[in-house]
């Protein structure tokens, strides 16, 4: 994500908490007076709640009935 | 929920927690429910007889997903072809499990369609973006540990990432921009 320059690679380490200590504290500051990069970082949240909440349904119910079988399979059907 | 194996309990029950998040990903690197479901049943079965060796304080969750990728990457190798890329159906249902019910049939519609249009990107990436943005958005797993899955520095996993996220605005824009059009808006 491009954000302002200064710290657009930022950005992206913010979403994925990847930033800690000085580094976090420097960018929120810069984040209060960037319009540029809240737009930025605003648009990455949407894009990655968007994606998680198609990837979630990805599995639609197979791991409830996979635990079954794996239950029965390692226990040797006791529950 | 602790990822590492504390040396205690039956060693055959650690694991289970993590098979919706194993078939996500199976799902993702396959791009076919039958091959996905196979593929974890493989990475299960290896693990299971794998599972007495490993020291209490191990990462569980980031081992099973590496057993899986190593599973997936040999099946490559050894079919020699690029493989059948099948969609997903869209009689899944996923799209429709989206929706919010208290939203009127235009939201309704568009709602699904959004929601389409983001799975279709996402199944349109390379696969090794889709691995990327699966293990970070879905799983949650940090730079370091996806490296790990990946046997990829750190700095790959950052520049795919980057490349994933870029396509998938650019994908989005894209597709937004034909739902924005007149006969879209105005179906009410």
């Amino acid at each position: 994500m491009k954000g302002c320059g200064d710290y657009g690679a930022n950005i992206e380490l913010l979403l994925d908490k990847e930033l800690s200590g000085r580094e976090l504290e420097e960018f929120r500051v810069h984040l209060e007076e960037c319009d540029i990069c809240r737009a930025e970082l605003s648009a990455g949240e949407e894009l990655s709640a968007q994606t998680t909440h198609c990837l979630r349904y990805l599995t639609h119910g197979y791991a409830s009935s996979m635990r079954t079988l794996a239950n029965h399979a390692l226990v040797g059907g006791e529950e | 929920m602790s990822w590492n194996h504390d040396g205690t309990g039956q060693p055959q029950m650690i694991g289970i927690e993590y098979l919706d998040g194993l078939y996500s990903y199976a799902v993702v690197l396959t791009r076919n429910h039958a091959d996905a479901e196979d593929l974890v049943q493989e990475t299960y079965t290896r693990a299971i007889k794998a599972m007495q060796k490993l020291r209490a304080g191990s990462n569980i969750k980031g081992w099973l997903f590496t057993i899986l990728k190593n599973i997936w990457f040999n099946q490559l190798r050894k079919r020699r072809n690029t493989p059948q890329l099948i969609e997903i159906e869209a009689g899944d249902g996923i799209a429709d499990k989206i929706v919010e019910p208290s939203k009127n049939s235009h939201d309704l519609y568009v709602s699904k369609l959004e929601a389409a249009q983001v799975r279709a990107a996402i199944q349109e990436l390379p696969v090794e973006f889709r691995e990327v943005i699966l293990l970070r958005e879905y799983e949650d797993l940090s730079y370091q540990e996806i490296a790990s899955v990946l046997h990829c520095p750190v700095g790959t996993v950052m520049s795919r990432l980057g490349r994933a996220r870029a396509k998938l605005r650019a994908a989005l824009s894209e597709t937004l921009k034909k739902t924005d059009s007149p006969s879209v808006r105005d179906t009410k």
